[in-house]
């Protein structure tokens, strides 16, 4: 390591340690809480009034028995696909760029799939017997239903949130042993020391450490392919025109990948400049993100296309009225929107000065999360509100309460994340000390 | 609430558990309890001597409905009914097949009486002024009112009488009139038609004889949907038309389209002006008057329609709509009698003949008030002084200053508010009675339950007025019909009446409802001419609805009209070409005005208008409870005039949500039709190969055939299965969401324009298809819904945790959810209409149509103690039980000399969106077009 990768680690150091022990007043941070909690409140008011009064506190009816709760739901899990992309993906791939921002991504992927879990849940009309969906021993022999892809899904997403969080988890270990050693309260000191789990940072360790984060980093790889086109399924298994297709599982993990890249850089723009992380963090990354949003939006748009392609080509009535319906009827509006802000507006960035254009990007990035949200609420929604014998067609609004979780939620994400802001280490400091001492060996990045 | 419901399940007040005992103690006591009883091996018994119900009495069975033969005044005339009675509660009415106004059908109306019953706003006090009175004091008063009114021999005592279908009663009306001879009696209609009379004075009932008939022309009559006529005319009406070889042609002319319209061969949407105009220059032409048509335009089909009369001759019957004036009623009485002698295909039948001389009506009522002829005024069961209009504040004057007034109501209504007694009324299921059809069956009213608030009948009423000591209805009425037989075993004559529900008329000298000629000639004929545009605004018959008693019913407010498919409420329906003009969708609100009037309301463009024609649904602009705003809008000069000729027509800057069960978008016509015949149906579905397995059936396999061709679309089996199945209403909130909860709905859709550019109602009934490979089965992660052994798709409700992915994978989308308890506002009193065979379904879970699997069950109990097979036709389904064109047939398909396994031979015989391979056990008959096999008009 040289001189200046050496003062850059020890800069990043005091920054990160500052961050969570320093002294310094953060009047902005505790307003941005302070909005967090408010929103926060507002979901878990939405919550009590679904598991007291019901469902019907949504816009739900027949036929539209699926709304913002399963929206919602798809939007939350696939951005948390983009943390797990960066940090599995790109680590076994070895692009060691995405050291200074994968401990963020993975802790933004983790509170995105907590969101995500709360929904499925009190979607159900009987939240207290959820239970049902397991699979346990009981004196009536009765079992889940195997071919029910909520079970599935249900199941897929355990799995999911339970290696995310390992993930992470075992990737902070040694930073937390850091924090032990450098927590100046006694209490800290012991919190630290209880997470570090004995971590000495020993030769052994170290070897044992990588060995097991590989592994994880390998099985994640598959969960980010596994689980959006396990969700996916819950709508191409089904009858539904719009619904009942082949292209929905690839299609849906690009989808994921895209919207969760999206949202990694609306948080990141604005965290880097409060953070002061602009060293680390730097123009390179967002160049590259902003590769990787072009490719997806590429994918994502080649779906819509195959998907308009397959339902003229088929020449079932059925496919034809839903192509009808989106690109001049009842779903127009939604389906423009989404076609504008996934397909159109990203193709800006095939310019490079646009990939480094922090502000441009943050605005575009923003577009993108909206249309990810109206695409799942044109596949959600407007497939269901006109399907099939014509005199049960209907039509959905949401309710305030629908709304009111919606917003709630990002409540719930944004108080865990800037409680993680300030209690952990934002960016890994063992593995961007070992990026700084790889880059000054090969010779300097362009950051 | 809960503690109640604690209470009523215990018999006793849980609360009331003696102070003082802690948990502790309580704990001990029961463990030393439980060591005493281990050790004696029993409780100790009260002392004295209990018996256990280890037999019991004969013919109760719990939980085992039995079924009582009675009548409803729908009305004016009876219609035979079997209620059944579960655990001393009347639980559901169905049609009586031995009865020839039923024959087993029932409209919507009839059946929800069963909800009336339980209705909690019932009057439960009698009260004079307010304040609280007795029984005792109630009769006293009465007899005094009647005793002091005889003394100037019934000089200003007003009775006001709705129009009778009892003979018994009739005949205390008599006695009355004897007693009072100066009395005067009102009979109160809420609809005053126009009526023909005969030279008696009696109105006339035109009864079409559609088994004798070849054609029927019809000026804007809906006799399919007729509240006495209706059940009994489907009945005839789709069994002559399953007859292919002699088909019955159906030429419907009205203004707004109708059910009747719905089944014509042709069907012209006409104002009603021209519709009159129609019928007297046919009149005019068949009697050979000169110049028949007076020189007005009467549109193409007027020649051809007089050439075919004078072809048809006998064989053809003309029918008029209420909704005509007098000249248009003589016009077609006109046509009839030119046409041949009257009783060849149409029967004028008296409406009311059972009083010896026929009674004023409303308006009578109301002038004698106004001019203080009545000192005193009883209301039986009538609601005169609805909708007063003119002079209210005279009226309401004088009935201040009455001597002495009371009202019999069920309800609270705005009679029973301004009279001084107010008497609650026992419904027709809790009273002694009897009733005679609109063609002369006379039947016992047979109470199912003692009246659940203490209410009197009408017979008690004139009983004590006519002077009876100790008014017994039971006697009065068996004895009325002992007086009137002849044959020498009248108690076995008696069980056989009651058991049946109708008296063999060989066996009484009675008879009522007789055939009569009407008397013509005091109405013009000469066609006239309106000038200008002819705007009208039409009242239009709402026969689900539009009774004050059917108007306070949630199951029929809930009903969605058979083609508005409004529920909750009214709107001014007009044509789709006039909306266009205007600029107004469905729910924006529109103005009309007349000479004397305006009125505002939210529009609805409906196919099958005429052009210029606005047709609002009466009886609306009422409140069900107090305190709540009014269902709807009315007013009361369009009730009473029928038609209303408009100066204007303009839209108002107001948008309402309609409670709409279906999309305006599907009213365009031909958007999706049910198959036709020739149309090449699939008698045997194509199977495409699966990765599953067939179920294989060793069994029953229980399916159902629906033939779209006899289906009216009148509605009745959605009350059925509400009745059946505790299907609950969800208000109009809830309604207008789209979270509607019954489990079969009547699609309306509208046929393909014909070449004139007419488009009529067509009908599909679905509920769910019990799919070979049902898709809801697979998606449910739970396996809540699942497959049984005999191929019914099955609800586990306790099962189920409400992810309505079912709901979502359902083609059909016949699945209802309850996205909130909504049997939580249920007053206790509604409970007692519980099926308790069915179970009430919490919020959260997933409900549809079962097939009636707690039939099946029953007829399966019946059939393993028997020790046999199920037999065909031993298992009916709700809504085919009730169905009075008896569309709808069930049955085991593994039979192939089953009644639905013939009908499933059919060539035609297909299932809905069959490319959805999901090989549905309900299959349906198309609907055949007969408008090409008859050839088109001139």
């Amino acid at each position: 390591m040289n001189q200046g990768a050496k003062e850059s680690a020890a800069r990043l150091d005091s920054l990160i340690l500052g961050l969570v022990f320093g002294a310094r007043r953060r009047v902005g941070w505790w307003a941005a809480l302070a909005v967090s909690l408010g929103l926060l409140g507002l979901f878990v008011v939405s919550i009590a009034m679904v598991v007291g009064r019901g469902i019907g506190v949504w816009g739900l009816n027949v036929p539209v028995a699926w709304g913002f709760a399963i929206v919602n739901f798809v939007w939350w899990i696939g951005i948390g696909h983009a943390g797990t992309f960066i940090s599995a993906i790109l680590f076994v791939s070895e692009q060691s760029w995405r050291a200074s921002i994968n401990r963020f991504t993975e802790a933004m992927t983790l509170f995105a799939v907590a969101c995500a879990g709360v929904f499925p849940l009190l979607h159900l009309g009987r939240i207290g017997v959820w239970y049902y969906l397991l699979p346990y021993p009981n004196d009536q022999g009765l079992w889940p239903q195997w071919r029910s892809p909520l079970m599935w899904d249900f199941i897929a997403i355990l799995s999911y949130g339970t290696v995310s969080a390992l993930f992470w988890f075992l990737g902070l270990v040694p930073d937390l042993a850091r924090f032990r050693d450098r927590a100046p309260k006694l209490w800290q000191r012991r919190v630290f020391g209880l997470l570090a789990l004995g971590w000495r940072g020993s030769s052994s360790q170290w070897i044992r450490y990588g060995q097991a984060y590989l592994l994880l980093g390998g099985l994640a790889t598959a969960l980010v392919v596994s689980v959006h086109s396990i969700v996916s399924m819950d709508f191409a298994i089904s009858l539904n025109p719009g619904w009942h297709s082949t292209i929905f599982p690839p299609y849906f993990v690009a989808g994921a990948i895209f919207s969760g890249f999206a949202m990694v850089v609306t948080l990141l723009v604005p965290l880097r400049r409060m953070l002061g992380l602009g060293e680390w963090i730097t123009l390179r990354h967002f160049d590259n993100m902003g590769k990787i949003l072009l490719l997806t939006s590429l994918v994502v748009t080649h779906g819509y296309f195959m998907e308009a392609y397959l339902a003229w080509h088929s020449g079932d009535p059925q496919e034809m009225e839903l192509l009808r319906q989106r690109l001049s009827g009842d779903a127009s509006a939604v389906f423009w929107a989404t076609i504008v802000f996934n397909s159109l507006l990203p193709q800006i960035l095939w310019a490079s000065s646009v990939r480094r254009n922090l502000g441009l990007l943050f605005v575009l990035s923003l577009l993108i999360n909206v249309g990810m949200w109206l695409e799942r609420y044109l596949i959600v929604v407007s497939t269901l509100e006109q399907r099939f014998l014509p005199a049960s067609w209907g039509a959905f609004s949401g309710s305030f309460w629908d709304w009111g979780l919606f917003v709630g939620s990002f409540g719930l994400f944004f108080t865990l994340l800037l409680l993680f802001v300030r209690a952990l280490p934002v960016v890994s400091l063992h593995e961007m000390k070992e990026h700084l001492a790889h880059e000054t060996k090969e010779g300097g990045s362009d950051g | 609430m809960n503690t109640n419901r604690k209470q009523d399940e215990f018999g006793f007040d849980l609360a009331a558990l003696p102070e003082g005992v802690s948990r502790r103690s309580f704990v001990k006591w029961m463990g030393a309890s439980l060591a005493v009883a281990s050790f004696s091996g029993c409780v100790r018994a009260p002392r004295e001597e209990i018996l256990p119900h280890v037999k019991a009495p004969e013919y109760r069975v719990p939980g085992k409905a039995k079924r009582y033969a009675t009548v409803l005044n729908r009305g004016g005339s009876a219609m035979g009914v079997v209620v059944s009675q579960i655990e001393g509660r009347p639980q559901l009415i169905e049609g009586n097949t031995l009865h020839p106004a039923s024959l087993g059908g029932l409209d919507a109306a009839a059946q929800a009486e069963i909800l009336n019953l339980y209705d909690a706003a019932r009057l439960r006090r009698i009260r004079e002024g307010g304040a609280e009175r007795s029984r005792e004091e109630w009769r006293a008063s009465l007899r005094q009112a009647a005793a002091a009114a005889s003394e100037t021999g019934g000089q200003g005592f007003g009775l006001v009488l709705p129009r009778l279908a009892s003979p018994s009663l009739a005949s205390l009306v008599e006695d009355v009139r004897q007693r009072l001879p100066e009395i005067r009696l009102y009979q109160n209609e809420e609809y005053e038609d126009e009526w023909l009379v005969d030279e008696e004075g009696r109105a006339l009932l035109a009864v079409p004889d559609l088994g004798q008939a070849r054609w029927v022309l019809s000026f804007d009559s809906d006799f399919l949907s007729d509240p006495e006529l209706g059940p009994r005319l489907t009945r005839d009406f789709a069994k002559r038309r399953e007859a292919a070889d002699d088909p019955l042609a159906l030429y419907v002319y009205e203004p707004a389209p109708s059910l009747t319209g719905g089944k014509a061969t042709r069907r012209r949407a006409l104002a009603l002006n021209a519709i009159e105009s129609l019928a007297l220059a046919l009149a005019n032409g068949l009697e050979g008057r000169s110049d028949p048509a007076g020189g007005v335009e009467l549109g193409p089909d007027y020649e051809s329609l007089l050439k075919r009369l004078r072809d048809t001759g006998q064989g053809a019957v003309a029918l008029a709509g209420g909704r005509l004036s007098r000249e248009g009623q003589e016009a077609v009485a006109r046509i009839n009698r030119a046409l041949g002698p009257e009783g060849r295909g149409v029967v004028y039948r008296r409406r009311d003949d059972l009083l010896e001389t026929p009674l004023g009506g409303r308006r009578a009522l109301q002038d004698d008030l106004r001019a203080g002829r009545l000192e005193r005024l009883l209301c039986l069961g009538a609601n005169p002084l609805r909708r007063l209009e003119k002079d209210d504040s005279v009226i309401e004057e004088r009935i201040r200053t009455l001597v002495w007034s009371a009202s019999l109501a069920l309800r609270s209504n705005e009679t029973e508010a301004r009279l001084r007694w107010s008497v609650p009324q026992a419904h027709e299921l809790e009273a002694w009675g009897d009733g005679v059809s609109y063609e002369g069956t006379v039947s016992i009213q047979q109470p199912l339950i003692a009246p659940l608030f203490g209410g009197e009948s009408a017979l008690d009423v004139l009983a004590t007025l006519a002077g009876k000591s100790d008014p017994d209805a039971y006697e009065w009425v068996k004895g009325f019909w002992r007086d009137r037989y002849s044959g020498s075993d009248y108690e076995g004559f008696w069980r056989e009446s009651l058991v049946n529900g109708v008296l063999d008329v060989a066996q009484i000298d009675f008879s009522a409802r007789r055939s009569s000629r009407p008397q013509l000639g005091a109405a013009d004929t000469k066609v006239r001419r309106e000038e200008g545009r002819p705007w009208e605004l039409l009242s239009q018959p709402e026969p689900a609805r539009e009774r004050e008693s059917s108007f306070r019913n949630a199951w029929l407010q809930e009903l969605p009209h058979p083609i508005s498919k409004q529920a909750w409420g009214n709107s001014l329906w007009l044509s789709p070409s006039l909306a266009k003009e205007l600029g107004v969708v469905a729910g924006d609100w529109i103005r009309v005005s007349w000479d004397e009037g305006t009125l505002e309301g939210p529009a609805l463009p409906l196919q099958g208008m005429a052009t210029d024609s606005i047709a609002l649904p009466r009886g609306y602009g009422r409140t069900l409870d107090e305190g709540e705003g009014p269902v709807g809008f009315g007013d009361a000069s369009l009730e009473r005039r029928k038609r209303i000729r408009l100066k204007g027509i303009e839209k108002v800057s107001k948008r309402e949500r309609l409670a709409l069960a279906q999309l305006p978008a599907t009213q365009e016509p031909g958007l999706f039709e049910p198959k036709e015949q020739g149309a090449k149906g699939h008698g045997q579905e194509a199977k495409r190969r699966s990765l599953y397995p067939d179920y294989q059936y060793r069994g029953y396999a229980w399916g159902m055939v629906i033939d779209l061709d006899a289906c009216t679309g009148c509605s009745a089996c959605m009350i059925a299965c509400q009745a059946e199945n505790n299907i609950p209403t969800v208000g109009k909130e809830q309604f207008s969401m789209g979270r509607e909860m019954n489990w079969i709905r009547l699609e309306r859709y509208f046929s393909e324009a014909d070449a004139e550019g007419d488009s009529k109602p067509v009908f599909q009934p679905v509920a769910c298809m019990h799919c070979e490979k049902a898709p809801c089965e697979v998606v449910c992660p739970v396996a809540a819904t699942t497959h049984s052994s005999e191929g019914v798709n099955e609800m586990t409700y306790n099962r189920c945790v409400g992810t309505r992915y079912c709901s979502n994978n359902c083609p059909y989308r016949a699945r209802r959810f309850n996205f909130f308890d909504y049997r939580k506002e249920d007053p206790e009193v509604a409970r007692l209409q519980f099926n308790p065979n069915v179970t009430v379904r919490s919020r959260g879970v997933m409900e549809k149509c079962t097939y009636c699997i707690q039939r099946i069950e029953a007829s399966r109990i019946r059939a393993i103690r028997e020790n046999r097979r199920i037999k065909d036709g031993e298992i009916v389904t709700a809504c085919q039980s009730i169905c009075p064109a008896e569309a709808i047939v069930f049955g085991d398909i593994n039979d192939p000399a089953s009644e639905v396994s013939k009908k499933r031979m059919r060539e035609d015989r297909y299932v809905l969106l069959e490319e959805e391979d999901t090989r549905p056990r309900t299959s349906y008959l198309p609907v055949r077009r007969r408008e090409r096999e008859e050839g088109s008009l001139g």
